[in-house]
């Protein structure tokens, strides 16, 4: 089980924090408003908020932002051949996702390619805990359906997952709510 | 790591227009700096030292700048040696050059090229991490403010060690040495308190 207590929801005021559970092989999703700290949760469980009253559960995360991270001056098949080299594993399943792109600079991206490709590195990850922040923003409904299906795979290998979305998620299995 | 090595030239490829620019910047401020008081000797160039080092703060922006520290530290992999290995890649590549070419150009020994390169590694990194915590909050003027405080003591140091004082190259050396060991974590702290 992950759990983490008193996650700030708020980067500077820690007075506002919320308390997280997600069971083996759940889904989390954050729910609020535009400003209700979806974010800085997601940030707090990824370590990025230093608050002395936040307890988390030993687990390894790996934060998906709503801006796509990828590195200037390569093309996917390189961005993906350095997300190997970040892991240490290796994953055909994300060339084939992103086989039509494979040659193309990531500066020469639309931003669905660059979503998607990182998105990709969640085929690499070794975590057991995905944070996601709007994971879905510039996805066309293929790519959504691939990534779904990518999400199904982790929970049902034992995962856990918290996102942060105003998009109702279409999964095997439904989301728990956290209204922020 | 022959990958790692390919992808990172790849990176580098990319970025040396933006290099090779601020090097040029760099040259035409020292020359201007030379023609405005006249005069260039050895003792003087600890006082360019840290405009020098502004060549190596490119580097660091480009490396390990927010998108790439954001990709490692976002990952949950154990990314540290890779930090190792960029810091040493800027150090021996740029900052070890660097200092070769100022001590060969003053004619200058062993111990005033050590002084030279171990002040860049040191001075450009401590700029870099304060560049990274200031550039969120109060924008990057501050951190090229702070370039004084925190240049002025090593290059108090590397005047005094290259007058042959070996007290001062040894606390040089100390420091370089602690740089190395804590360095990764000082830049990841920087990246966490800048988020």
């Amino acid at each position: 089980m992950f759990i983490a207590r008193k996650v700030p929801c708020h980067p500077y005021d820690h007075s506002k924090t919320c308390d997280v559970t997600v069971d083996r092989g759940q889904v989390l999703q954050l729910c609020g408003l535009n400003g209700a700290g979806k974010t800085t949760v997601l940030k707090s469980l990824a370590g990025y908020v230093i608050s002395q009253d936040l307890i988390i559960s030993h687990h390894s995360t790996c934060l998906i932002r709503s801006d796509s991270q990828l590195l200037h001056g390569l093309t996917v098949k390189e961005q993906l051949a350095y997300y190997e080299q970040l892991s240490g594993r290796r994953s055909h399943l994300a060339s084939d996702w992103l086989k039509d792109i494979i040659t193309k600079d990531t500066s020469a991206l639309s931003l669905g390619q660059a979503r998607r490709l990182y998105l990709a590195q969640l085929y690499f990850s070794k975590a057991d805990v995905w944070l996601l922040d709007e994971p879905l923003i510039g996805l066309d409904a293929l790519a959504q359906e691939r990534f779904m299906h990518m999400l199904d795979e982790h929970i049902q290998q034992g995962g856990y997952v918290v996102l942060a979305s105003h998009d109702s998620m279409n999964m095997s299995r439904a989301a728990i709510c956290l209204h922020l | 790591m022959l990958a790692f090595i390919k992808i990172e030239l790849r990176r580098f490829w990319h970025h040396s227009a933006s290099l090779a620019g601020c090097i040029l910047k760099t040259i035409a401020l020292c020359v201007l700096t030379v023609q405005i008081l006249g005069d260039l000797n050895a003792d003087m160039i600890w006082v360019f030292l840290p405009l020098i080092s502004w060549m190596s703060l490119v580097c660091y922006s480009r490396y390990l700048g927010t998108e790439c520290a954001l990709l490692l530290l976002d990952s949950g992999s154990n990314c540290r040696w890779m930090i190792r290995v960029y810091l040493g890649i800027i150090s021996v590549g740029v900052n070890m050059v660097l200092a070769g070419i100022l001590s060969a150009f003053f004619v200058q020994g062993l111990d005033v090229f050590v002084a030279y390169w171990f002040v860049l590694d040191i001075v450009s990194l401590v700029m870099f991490c304060i560049g990274l915590i200031t550039s969120a909050a109060t924008g990057s003027v501050m951190g090229q403010l702070m370039l004084f405080p925190v240049a002025f003591p090593w290059v108090i140091f590397g005047v005094m060690a290259s007058d042959g004082h070996l007290p001062a190259l040894k606390i040089i050396v100390a420091a370089w040495l602690f740089m190395q060991a804590l360095g990764v974590y000082l830049y990841f702290f920087c990246v966490k308190l800048a988020e």
